[in-house]
């Protein structure tokens, strides 16, 4: 026994080994190990406490709004780790292995528990603990990665998914909120495996999601300091046996920014683009078209990032007045404009605005006429959050705010508010004007010609605007 | 779940467990269906339990037994489940598990080759010696087993040649698992040969492996020399899809093969470097935070060996308002690197906007960050005080405390900048934090440049008579050089001050270092007023900043490229090649680290002849050296210890001047290598070593020196270098030398203060 250690730590210094020792699930709240799985033998048995310790002694030393960074090493341990909807997935290794690689493997373990078991939640680990330990024990082998393909690991898997009760599913659709875009969709959230004797025609359905996220930030004067649009394109497929699917996209787009653009001048020009692994993209180039072989489950078929001209979806005007009778008022206004088509809605759209420290209080003046409309006031934190739903495109919304400071208001507390940042969502659309514009799925031996749905999301990942 | 486990909990713990034997002897066999329809053993859910209490770190081994007879079942899932627990326990269980051999014999016959398979995968996990030759039988047979399932997990064995063979085999996976199995067997020769067919083998064939299995294969290519330039640029044309994969750590694998082949050929390194940018920032974009920081790494290392590399991509790092603060806090250390003449002015503008935000550890990282910009692009530096200035006036303690540091440092970086836009520091001055390290600071600019100031005088006289508010010894030694060097600038106004001060500092319980320096400040203003001027004029030009890029990296990091060794930067070696030992640790914390000393032979013969103490059996080597790992290890195992004080004399004030050279010099001198050194608060502390000649013997001492109270803390620890057995009359030697080292130790302690 004490052979085979000796081996492993003199490895460290020939080459990478990309090798796990454990994968654990850590439920940080009450400290509970949901899951953990060792597959090296050759660290401590007691890391989740190790990791927990640490992850205490940050906080206590750096405070809660300090996160600690995804890494590590406790008495030559190395932990990976990365949180999930709450929950720390982690990794611990002794080896100099690829942070990438580790890190990639952590995400694609929780989309592919999501697949299995239909949701990710604490009680759904604990219900679905041997199937997860199922989906464990075939994606790693002694440490070395096997495969993540959800085909494979179906034939391996023998353990029947457990659904959560209805009413826990709440808790997990709050977390939703805070990831819009993934996921959306309650029938969506099935496991792609059923029961064997239970499949159905109902399985017959495929969702594609066009999600673009947008990065922008304004300067004072209204310029735009930066623009940028991370498009992803995200297949959920139920289909059996990997069908051929034929998806095309807008003709004008132009790959890459080296390529000149001179005829047409509303291309849409891609920096960069990158697409799975199932994806076929050899017309991609010229027809903009690609062959998808989905392997069943969550998989993101497409990545793009565009920057430079792009029509934002919103402008943001403030203006600050300080009222010369009263030295200790101030009066903030703050007006939106939604330059999206005017038959799109803004489904949410919420602005957060930092006032001054001295901030004592806040009174605003118009917000009671609209009910779509909410006001909020954080005290200890001072700022402001003004919420606004169903925002027609092409129109405008403004808010006054007078604020009432401790002592008189100077010149300097005006670089105190701000930046504003906005969050929103915005269905049925696409800052980039990218559309699917054919969807063919080629199924073998079936009549009936399977479900699909196709959505559109514009959401907000950063979106600053100084005052 | 922690260590101060509650004795309630553990009985209820372990009543569970019992119970869950109980129940897993009388379950049945028989298939049922559950509530929900679904068809499972009555004993499944209870194994299942086993597990859960097992991930909750609860003793389960108990259940061993129980366990093994469960997995000789129809039930699949029960099996799998089974094993898992096997595999886990084996070690706490090695004497049971000969019950469950019997199992795996049988499994290993089974029909079904997913069983086969299972069992040969749980035996090989198993890592106890005892069971090798079950497992080498088991695996000769399985090498030859028709199914790849089995055939997969066989190949952690022997039989190399038969390995290189299988290479060759239609499935991937078995390919991979086959380069893993080489890459282990062959660890001595340094893992698989890849020669030129092996090499292009694999590159043709590796569109077929899943991206877990190209992030292993492109690892083993990097071993691969390519014989000609031509032969590089294939290998880069046929890896050139794999820059746009979707899993990240195939790119960075990739990267890292293009960066190694571009090595060898100048003319084209840029565009090799050009080509891996656009991958690597839609990254950035796109990736979770943990891959966008591990990214932000990558990136500092890329730009230290192409500066231009991403100087015109510095929008990409500026803060999004969702990422964590570990993402930022990179992201800020990357634009302190790729500012130019050009973007400069735009960047500080962008990180000024994150200054007044909550986020405290931001805030000072990014006043930090232009602070260093500044100091490498000179065009930019009034355009930086300005920020600054208007920062300063919305008093807000943390920034205000921050930006007054910072300032000190421009000050030694060209004072004739700043000095004109010191006139807000008595509007400001109220909001400073005095007891950090801004208060000295603070003092410092007040003086040196802020001496034209009207309010000068009347802050420092504020300050000195609520002296008791600010005990802090830095703060004291500046407040007494400030208001001296203020003094010979405007005498009048600050003569009955600078008196007022010198007194309170001189009294008898005030720390031995302040009474000094006043006494020293009193003398020299007494003695020659004009050499004060001079020496003070000295002292504000003495301490110019080198302003040269820090930012410096080598070569080697490149090998480090996409492994975690390097996102600990610096501390790598530490952290991965061996375990921190714990001197050094508190190295970093607190200590200003001292190289381990290896006397080179010049020292030895300049080195004074070892000093006898005692007698003559007492002779320390001068040429010991050990390292602080092993230092850490027989600090840890030495038995043989004793902690003492000696309380030093009080004959001379020279005590408070001692610094941590005098004292290393003494030890130094007298054969006693210092393993690690530092000042802590009042503290001097250093770590110790010494061997002795004829025993070799290993004596370990951790000193505190506390001057204020004259006394030295020492704590000492004897043994043998290596360990094993200690024999009777080794163990008198021992105590006999510790003897004789705390003597040897007192004499030289109580020398220091002659």
């Amino acid at each position: 026994m004490s052979k085979l250690r000796e081996v492993t730590q003199n490895s460290v210094n020939i080459f990478n080994s990309e090798m796990i020792s454990q994968f654990f699930i850590l439920s940080p709240q009450r400290g509970d190990t949901l899951i953990f799985r060792d597959y090296r033998h050759d660290t401590p048995r007691d890391v989740p406490d190790l990791l927990l310790d640490r992850l205490k002694t940050w906080q206590k030393d750096h405070g809660t709004e300090l996160d600690p960074p995804p890494i590590f090493n406790v008495d030559g341990v190395n932990f990976l780790f990365t949180n999930v909807q709450g929950l720390y997935f982690v990794c611990t290794t002794k080896f100099n292995v690829s942070p990438f690689m580790i890190y990639e493997l952590l995400g694609r373990i929780a989309t592919l528990i999501k697949d299995f078991c239909g949701i990710l939640s604490e009680e759904c680990l604990r219900l679905n603990s041997s199937l997860v330990y199922e989906l464990l024990d075939e994606i790693i082998d002694y440490g070395y990665v096997q495969t993540t393909l959800t085909d494979q690991l179906k034939s391996y898997v023998y353990e029947d998914p457990i659904p959560v009760k209805r009413e826990n599913i709440i808790i997990n659709s709050l977390a939703k909120l805070k990831a819009p875009g993934t996921n959306l969709g309650s029938s969506r959230n099935r496991p792609i495996m059923h029961s064997r004797d239970e499949r159905s025609s109902k399985q017959n359905e495929i969702y594609i999601d066009m999600i673009e996220q947008i990065v922008a930030s304004f300067a004072s004067n209204g310029m735009t300091v930066r623009a940028e649009i991370n498009g992803s394109i995200q297949v959920k497929s139920f289909l059996q046996e990997n069908p051929e699917i034929r998806l095309g996209l807008n003709s004008n787009i132009v790959l890459g920014r080296d390529k000149v653009i001179s005829s047409d001048k509303y291309g849409i020009v891609f920096d960069d683009y990158k697409f799975h692994d199932s994806v076929d993209p050899t017309d991609f180039d010229e027809y903009k078209r690609m062959i998808i072989f989905p392997p069943e489950g969550e998989t993101t078929i497409m990545n793009y990032r565009i920057s430079g001209d792009i029509s934002l979806p919103f402008r943001v005007f403030p203006t600050l007045l300080r009222v010369p009778r009263c030295p200790n008022r101030m009066e903030v206004t703050i007006k939106i404009r939604a330059d999206v088509p005017e038959d799109k809605f803004v489904s949410k759209c919420t602005l957060t605005v930092p006032l001054p420290r001295i901030t004592q209080s806040v009174s605003n003046e118009n917000t009671d006429d609209y009910n779509d409309q909410s006001f909020q006031y954080d005290n200890r934190a001072k700022i402001i959050i003004w919420t606004i739903n169903n925002l027609k495109g092409g129109t405008e919304q403004s808010i006054k705010v007078k604020i009432t400071g401790a002592t008189p208001f100077s010149a300097v507390a005006e670089l105190e508010v701000g930046p504003i940042s906005l969050e929103f969502d915005i269905p049925n659309y696409t800052c980039s004007n990218i559309q699917i514009r054919k969807l063919k799925v080629y199924e073998k031996n079936k009549s009936i010609p399977p479900q699909r749905w196709i959505r559109y999301f514009t959401i907000s990942e950063s979106y600053t605007c100084r005052v | 779940m922690a260590s101060g486990k509650v004795s309630f909990l553990d009985q209820q713990q372990n009543r569970e467990v019992t119970e869950l034997g109980l129940r897993l002897k009388g379950a049945s066999e028989n298939v049922t269906m559950n509530h929900m329809g679904i068809q499972q053993t009555a004993k499944r859910p209870i194994i299942k339990k086993v597990l859960e209490l097992m991930a909750a770190g609860i003793d389960v081994s108990s259940l061993f037994g129980d366990v093994i007879k469960a997995a000789s079942t129809k039930d699949l899932v029960q099996k799998k489940l089974a094993y898992m627990y096997i595999s886990t326990q084996a070690e706490q269980n090695s004497d049971l598990v000969i019950l469950a051999v019997n199992t795996f014999q049988n499994d290993l016959r089974d029909e079904n080759p997913f069983v086969r398979g299972l069992a040969l995968r749980t035996l090989c996990s198993m890592r106890l010696i005892d069971y090798v030759p079950y497992m080498i039988e088991s695996l000769n047979h399985a090498l030859i087993d028709s199914s790849a399932y089995v055939d997969e997990h066989s190949f952690y064995a022997s039989l190399v040649d038969q390995l290189y063979n299988t290479l060759r085999d239609r499935d991937p996976e078995v390919v991979a698992n086959c380069i893993v199995a080489l890459n282990r067997i062959l660890l001595s020769e340094g893992g698989i040969a890849v020669d030129t067919n092996i090499a292009h083998y694999l590159l043709q064939r590796l569109h077929e492996f899943n991206e877990w299995h190209q992030c292993l294969v492109l690892d083993t290519l990097i071993r691969y020399e390519p014989s000609s330039e031509d032969e590089k640029f294939d290998i880069m044309n046929l890896l050139d899809d794999r820059l746009k994969h979707h899993n990240s750590g195939v790119q960075l694998a990739t990267v890292k093969i293009f960066i190694k082949l571009a090595e060898g050929i100048p003319e084209i390194r840029e565009d090799v470097y050009k080509r891996i940018k656009g991958p690597i920032l839609t990254l950035l974009t796109l990736g979770s935070p943990e891959v966008v920081y591990s990214c932000l790494e990558h990136i500092i290392v890329l730009m230290s060996q192409s500066h231009q590399l991403f100087q015109e991509d510095y929008k990409y790092f500026y803060r999004r308002i969702k990422e964590p603060s570990f993402v930022t806090l990179k992201k800020l250390e990357v634009l302190e690197n790729v500012a130019t003449k050009t973007s400069s002015k735009e960047i500080i503008n962008e990180i000024s906007g994150y200054i007044s935000g909550t986020d405290k550890v931001i805030a000072q990282k990014s006043i930090e960050s232009i602070v260093k910009i500044s100091f490498r692009i000179e065009s930019v530096l009034s355009y930086s005080l300005e920020v600054f200035m208007k920062l300063l006036e919305t008093g807000i303690d943390v920034i205000v405390s921050s930006i007054i540091t910072a300032l000190e440092e421009f000050i030694n970086e060209s004072p004739e900048k700043v000095g004109g836009l010191l006139s807000v520091l008595p509007s400001v001055w109220t909001s400073i934090d005095l007891s950090s390290q801004a208060g000295p600071a603070f003092l410092n600019l007040l003086t040196t440049v802020g001496y034209e100031i009207p309010e000068a005088p009347y802050i420092l006289e504020f300050l000195i008579d609520d002296l008791e508010n600010y005990p802090a010894t830095s703060f004291r030694l500046q407040l007494l050089n400030s208001t001296a060097t203020l003094f010979l600038h405007r005498p009048a106004e600050c003569r009955g001050m600078l008196a007022k001060l010198f007194k309170y500092s001189m009294e008898p319980n005030e720390s031995l270092e302040i009474r000094e320096r006043a006494l020293f400040l009193y003398r020299l203003l007494q003695k020659d007023i004009k050499k004060a001027q001079e020496i003070f004029k000295h002292q504000c030009c003495a301490s110019k900043k080198n302003s040269s890029n820090n930012f410096k990296m080598k070569d080697k990091h490149l090998t480090k490229f996409n492994t975690i060794s390097l996102l600990y930067g610096k501390y790598s070696e530490q952290y991965l090649v061996e375990p921190t030992p714990d001197v050094s640790k508190r190295n970093d914390n607190q200590f200003f680290s001292s190289p381990t000393h290896n006397i080179s032979e010049f020292d030895e013969l300049i080195s004074p002849q070892p000093q006898h103490i005692a007698k003559d059996e007492f002779t320390l080597s001068s040429t010991a050296s050990i390292d602080a790992k092993k230092f850490k290890a027989c600090w840890e195992n030495f038995t043989e210890s004793c902690e003492f004080e000696i309380s030093l004399s009080d004959s001379s004030t020279s005590l408070t001047s001692l610094t941590l050279d005098d004292v290393e010099a003494v030890f130094e001198e007298n054969n006693m290598m210092i393993m690690a050194s530092g000042s802590s608060g009042d503290y001097l502390k250093f770590f110790l070593y010494a061997q002795e000649i004829n025993s070799n013997i290993l004596m370990l001492c951790e000193l505190k020196l506390n001057l204020n109270l004259k006394l030295a803390k020492i704590n000492i620890k004897i043994g043998y270098e290596t360990y094993g057995i200690i024999y009777e009359d080794q163990k008198m030697d021992l105590s006999k030398y510790s003897e004789f080292f705390i003597q040897y130790l007192t004499k030289f302690i109580k020398e220091l203060t002659i």
